[in-house]
């Protein structure tokens, strides 16, 4: 994407315009300024990102310079309050900013509840104007505070930050309503210059923020000169041992989780045997994660405070240990033990969990066995509860597709027939009608275009532009096609065909050696086709298996389409009688198909295989419809609900990764456990460590909505209002003395809470155990994505904790 | 001297010792309670280890907590489709409150029923039933004196399974299940392929229980609950009329479906086996008859007295017992009491008034004829006639549906002649009129006439079945297209429908169904 792109969409990011045509957005400026600008404001506006690791870089490099501005400018000021300067005038100012501050949120509840009808000055509230002349009271008493200290401290270096931020501020302000002005007025926007100043500052505290987290980088890396490996190990092998010696903690956890595994057939019995490995592998994960949570829990923010209390920590900062040594070695010591359970853990798991789901796939179909001449409908249902656990103890690779309809008239939709179900995710075709679901693999328009273009097709109109993203769906044909067969032969040529279609040259001697390579495969081909022929006459078992094992070998294997539908029937039908679905596959390219019908069984996975040449001269693209072929019945389908499995990966790396996933959330709560022992006594510690676990696994999506604050009934003490005098969270209330203070007192803490959502880490979203319970892969990605993650929120806290420890007189 | 109580540690073994004194009488108490109310976790020999264990890490109060998060966990993983880790869910619920009959009661319905429903095929429906009913068990089992939960497990065995509209299905798979404790009659501890049989064990085993006075209608802890409508109707209240006469309707049932194809690929029975079956239906009716029931309402007496009636619903059988009742003597012999003339007129008139509003409340005098009625050989081998018409007029051959059908009929009318209860109710006219309408089908099929002869009996019959347009969804014979050549009821033959090899069929159902040309579907 260009700059100028960038610029574009995020401008309309702001002011929420859809632009249809991007070139109309075109302004006057120069266009080397406008990327300039766009650039200035990607970095500088802490809501806006972009796509990829970038737009998450960004990201995180925002908020932690937003909140390294905050942490110094607090310190800073903590300092002069300590050096008590206090003149009168000064506190004065901060106090009447303080109390105007307060004055005009009261008023904005009072006239957002309509108790108090302000006039308007000169088109703005005046409790805006109060807010306002409040914050300047307050950034006034703050500057000079700030000047004043550091003067007296004489620190140069603060001076020189405190100037670099002011101009980081300067230029963020200049460049916010300079932005404002220049491109929403070409938009036909009228903009006060108060929107402007108010962007102007969002970016302006964002600059400053770069620029105080700069400064701690700088600080940082002078530490990291000092830091010693060997000295950092010696601290880890130290916690390690303080960890086994005093606490007793792996041996307690070893205990609990072989005394919990010894047992868990009395807490766990799966209803079917098709869900057993999903139950146990969800479970074991679940309590490997809970045992070393509540470890690290109670070892990872006792360790510092207890070392203080009991002065023991007088003996090493009293030898040349940098303080970023204390806090690494004591994460480093404890991930040591983590590692190692995780790995005893695993693998007792591991085992336990191969042997009960064997012996269970192996009991099942000895009961099929033993029970199909006396009742066949039991022994399917065991046979294929039987290869459904068989599925689920692999990690599969799946292709998806991207789904689009066509209703039972055959108009396209892009969902199906919603039959009322509670749940939305799946939605049905009609049987017996041209209704269908299509997934379509290969480079494709996105589903809002396609549907748009096949309604155009379908009524003879040539197709509009696209307006949504390419989607990349390629089935990975090189994945299915094996070398030296049939198929993979005739891929290459189409390949090649292909290209000199387009107009590139000199293939054709590539061209003629492959066809001299499949001369002889296809004479073998015919030849072997026709001895099977002659042998299913013939009716010998014999020669039909030889035969067919030799097809095989010029052959490349077929292909497999997983799916799971539902459904949902409108008569009963007869009774006993299943629901069929048709599937059609096409390789769009080559007009190739394949179709087959097959009866439907309900939340089981239906595997069909469909021959390799389908996807000879395919490109990775291909369609595959499904059709309900009983009338008066319904097929539900959902995306993810079909796709082509690309292949069977070992289930072992796939249980390893999820146990990663347990790793890295320990290696996150490791370090805000350190981080909280290193200014909190240690029980204060132990419940911040605890909250952040909880708000992080339970509690998240609650944050989330505190973020965006769009809690329904309010915020705490809205709620808490609401509690007592029996409303319901959506009543409105009547502003009365309590309703208008609860009200106001939200207003002032919610802004704040809201920002905590940056600092509590997503505990659930590490934890991939779902994806390794259900037999599918837990991709490379993910693993990066989440292992980035993890450090995102460790090196960040184990740094604050670095500048607490080094700021805080330890050995006082 | 030193205070001896001056020493800290003297101090605290005193409080130890105080405390465990008082602890041990309390102790004492705690368990006396819990074997009165039944609350004690471990049957002598069997302990649910994983409950005890729960608890044991729940210590107590957060019980009810937990409990309650993950119920709200079970509907929402039902919401979502998850219908195992519900399963599970709800499992984890009645360990750590087993003692709380709405949870074994609310959700082996909701398996039974609502989870079943979810699933297409008949064999998962059936697991899921299954499930549902073993729930209940385990439910019965932790609380041994409960007959609501005794009952609500015969309920899913009789009425899930009996009378879903994939009946036919689910009573061959109840038949072929290997699992014989899920087949166990619990008052005769015989192991039984029929799921009337089984239900019918499990509501006389409540019966029983209240019989025997262990009538539990709560427990402890839901009598501390304060209902805004309190349920008074409880299942098992001693004089509870439907929850009496369950045992005998499972019994009947369990007789009427040995006489059709009421298992797919199971052919009927007919001779000694169904008429003792009919025998048995009657003796539970007899039972149910036999029961003396207060009448709700007092009579006052000439003198100021109120007295309740007993009333016995057998007693309608025949009027004469009222006009004994009528005398004074009578009523002292009963009661203990001295009447006057006009009380003792005044008692039996509302004696007879109860049992005759009682007795047709619950159709007493049509089962009890019923059961009189199909009970005689002429009965059975009337049944088995239909049963063979309707089998040979599936494999097309219309004049033995003919002969089947015209004999049967012949038979019954002189057999509901002495039944005048039975012969007169609407149930009897509408099943007898659907084998006129059958018996019509085939007479036209066999080219005998256009129009039946005159002296058909049941004539009358044919209009009520002719505008019933329904399938009798308990027979195999009406629910499942016929196979031309195979016999209907003949198992091996009817099987190859539906795909030998696998039970369920892998191929898709042609456009039009192969039926023989000139046969119509049975409806």
């Amino acid at each position: 994407m260009t700059l100028g792109g960038i610029f574009n969409n995020v401008l309309d990011s702001i002011f929420l315009i859809a632009q249809a045509d991007a070139a109309a957005a075109t302004p006057q400026a120069a266009s080397w300024l406008m990327n300039f600008m766009g650039w200035v404001y990607l970095l500088g506006d802490p809501a806006i990102t972009t796509k990829g690791l970038l737009g998450s870089l960004l990201t995180w490099l925002k908020i932690i310079g937003l909140f390294s501005l905050v942490a110094w400018i607090g310190a800073r000021v903590l300092q002069a309050i300590k050096d008590r300067i206090s003149l009168p005038a000064l506190s004065g100012l901060a106090a009447a900013g303080l109390v105007g501050g307060l004055i005009s949120i009261l008023l904005q509840v009072l006239q957002s509840t309509g108790r108090l009808a302000l006039p308007i000055i000169g088109g703005v509230s005046p409790a805006i104007i109060l807010a306002i002349l409040s914050i300047i009271a307050v950034v006034v008493w703050l500057e000079a505070t700030l000047w004043i200290s550091m003067s007296r401290r004489e620190s140069p270096g603060d001076k020189l930050l405190l100037i670099a931020m002011h101009i980081a501020l300067a230029f963020g302000m200049f460049s916010g309503i300079y932005i404002v002005q220049n491109y929403a007025s070409t938009q036909g926007i009228k903009i006060s210059i108060l929107e402007g100043i108010q962007q102007g500052s969002r970016m302006g505290l964002t600059f400053m923020g770069y620029t105080a987290l700069a400064m701690l980088g700088f600080r940082l890396l002078q530490e990291l000169r000092r830091v010693n490996p060997i000295r950092t190990m010696a601290i880890a092998w130290l916690s390690r041992k303080e960890a086994t010696r005093r606490m007793w903690a792996p041996y307690v956890v070893t205990a609990v989780f072989l005394v919990v595994l010894a047992f868990t057939h009395w807490f766990l019995q799966p209803p079917r045997p098709a869900e057993m490995s999903r139950l146990f592998v969800g479970t074991l994960t679940l309590l490997c994660s809970l045992l070393i949570t509540l470890m690290i829990i109670f070892l990872s923010p006792l360790s510092l405070p207890t070392d203080i209390q009991q002065q023991t920590i007088y003996t090493i900062v009293s030898k040349p240990v940098s303080r970023l040594e204390m806090i690494w070695g004591r994460i480093l010591g404890y991930m040591t033990l983590v590692t190692l359970i995780i790995a005893l853990f695993g693998g007792i798991s591991y085992i336990y969990l191969i042997r009960q789901v064997n012996s269970t796939i192996r009991l099942t179909a000895a009961e099929a066995e033993s029970i199909r001449s006396g009742n066949p409908l039991r022994a399917t249902q065991l046979d294929e509860q039987a290869e459904q656990l068989t599925a689920r103890m692999s990690a599969r690779v799946p292709v998806k597709g991207s789904l689009l309809f066509r209703d039972s008239r055959g108009t396209p939709q892009i969902k199906g027939i919603d039959v009322g179900q509670e749940l939305e995710y799946r939605t049905h075709v009609e049987g017996a009608t041209p209704s269908k679901g299509i997934w379509r693999f290969g480079v494709i328009s996105h589903p809002f275009d396609e549907v748009r273009n096949m309604a155009a097709r379908d009524s003879g109109k040539p197709p509009g532009p696209q307006q949504y993203p390419i989607l990349d769906r390629r089935v990975p044909v090189d994945n299915f096609l094996r070398a030296g067969t049939l198929e993979y032969v005739d891929n290459q040529i189409a390949t090649l065909k292909a290209q000199q279609s387009k107009g590139v040259k000199g293939l054709e001697s590539n061209i003629e050696a492959l066809q001299t390579q499949r001369r002889p495969l296809a004479n073998k081909d015919a030849e072997l086709k026709a001895a099977l022929k002659a042998a299913q006459t013939a009716d010998k078992q014999d020669e039909i298996n030889r035969v067919q094992g030799e097809l095989a070998l010029i052959h490349s294997d077929p292909f497999k389409v997983e799916m799971t539908f539902t459904i949902y029937r409108t008569t009963k039908g007869r009774v006993g009688e299943p629901v069929f679905a048709s599937m059609k596959v096409l390789n769009p390219i080559t007009s190739e198909q394949y179709e087959n019908t097959f009866p439907v069984r309900e939340y089981y996975t239906d595997m069909q295989t469909i021959p390799a040449s389908l996807l000879v001269g395919s490109g990775g693209f291909l369609n595959i419809e499904i059709q309900c072929v009983s009338s008066t019945q319904y097929l539900g389908m959902a995306e993810s609900d079909l796709f082509v499995l690309a292949s069977d990966g070992s289930f072992f790396w796939n249980f390893f990764r999820g146990l990663m996933g347990v790793w890295l959330q320990a290696l996150v709560l490791t370090s805000i456990g350190v981080f909280a022992g290193t200014f909190l006594s240690w029980p204060v510690a132990l419940l911040t460590t605890i909250a952040f676990f909880i708000g992080g696994q339970v509690a998240f999506g609650y944050l989330q909505e505190f973020a965006i604050q769009a809690q329904t009934g309010g915020g705490p003490f809205e709620s808490l209002y609401r509690l007592l005098s029996h409303d319901n969270q959506m009543a409105d209330l009547t502003p009365t003395l309590a309703v208008v203070t609860a009200k106001t007192l939200d207003s002032l803490i919610l802004p704040v809470m809201s920002r905590l959502v940056y600092v509590v880490p997503n505990f659930a979203s590490l934890d991939v155990s779902n994806s390794v319970a259900d037999g599918f892969a837990v991709t490379n990605d993910k693993m990066i994505g989440n292992a980035l993650m993890a450090i995102a929120y460790a090196l960040p806290f184990s740094v604050a904790g670095f500048f607490v420890l080094k700021n805080r007189e330890v050995a006082a | 001297m030193t205070n001896i109580f001056g020493d800290r540690k003297i101090r605290y073994w005193i409080i130890i010792l105080v405390l465990f004194g008082i602890m041990y009488p309390y102790r004492q108490w705690l368990n006396s309670e819990k074997d009165r109310l039944d609350l004690g976790e471990a049957t002598l020999g069997k302990v649910d280890t994983g409950s005890f264990m729960l608890k044991l890490a729940l210590l107590g109060g957060a019980r009810g907590v937990a409990a309650n998060v993950l119920w709200t966990r079970a509907i929402e993983l039902q919401r979502i489709q998850e219908w195992d880790r519900m399963k599970t869910t709800v499992d984890l619920i009645t360990k750590l409150q087993p003692h709380f009959l709405a949870v074994w009661t609310y959700q082996s319905w909701n398996l039974a029923y609502n989870v079943s429903v979810e699933w297409d095929a008949p064999e998962d429906k059936y697991d899921w039933i299954k499930q549902g009913i073993n729930f209940v068990r385990d439910g019965v089992s932790k609380n041994q004196n409960s007959p609501d939960l005794q009952w609500d497990t015969a309920w899913t065995y009789y009425h899930k399974l009996g009378f879903a509209d994939e009946a036919i299905i689910l009573r061959k798979l109840f038949r072929d299940d290997k699992d014989e404790p899920f087949k166990t009659n619990p008052v005769n501890k015989s192991i039984q392929n029929d799921n009337f049989q089984v239900g019918g064990g499990w509501f006389e085993s409540a019966v029983n229980l209240v019989d025997s006075g262990a009538n539990r209608l709560n427990t402890s802890i839901e009598s501390t609950v304060e209902y805004v409508d309190a349920p008074t109707q409880r299942k098992g209240r001693a004089g509870d009329l439907a929850f009496r006469s369950m045992p005998a309707h499972a019994q009947t049932r369990y007789a009427v479906s040995l006489e059709k194809e009421s298992m797919k690929d199971v052919p009927a029975t007919f001779g000694e086996l169904a008429a003792a079956e009919w025998n048995n239906a009657l003796l539970s009716w007899r039972k149910f008859g036999d029961y003396t029931y207060e009448a709700p309402n007092d009579i006052p007496l000439e003198d100021k007295r109120l007295v309740k009636n007993k009333v016995r619903i057998a007693d309608g059988e025949d009027y004469r017992v009222f006009d004994k009742m009528t005398k004074p003597e009578y009523w002292q012999e009963e009661l203990g009491i001295k009447v006057t003339a006009n009380d003792a007129i005044a008692l039996a008139e509302n004696k007879k008034h109860w049992t005759d509003r009682w007795g047709t409340q619950m159709n007493y005098p049509y089962w009890t004829d019923r059961c009189r009625a199909e009970a005689t050989s002429e009965g059975v081998s009337a049944r088995r006639m239909f049963y063979e018409g309707t089998k040979a007029y599936r494999r097309a051959d219309f004049q033995t549906a003919v002969k089947f059908y015209r004999d049967g009929l012949n038979l019954w009318k002189d057999l509901l002649k002495g039944h005048p209860s039975y012969g007169n109710d609407d149930i009897n006219k509408k099943d007898t009129g659907l084998i006129v309408k059958r018996y019509k089908r085939a007479f036209l099929q066999a080219g005998l006439g256009n129009d039946l002869p005159a002296d058909t009996p049941f004539l009358d019959f044919l209009k009520i079945a002719e505008a019933d347009t329904s399938v009798d969804p308990f027979d195999a014979q009406e629910m499942l297209p016929s196979t031309p050549g195979a016999s209907a009821g003949g198992g091996a033959g009817a099987a190859a429908g539906a795909g030998a090899a696998g039970g369920r069929p892998t191929t898709p159902p042609p456009a039009i169904r192969p039926t023989s040309p000139n046969v119509q579907p049975l409806k």
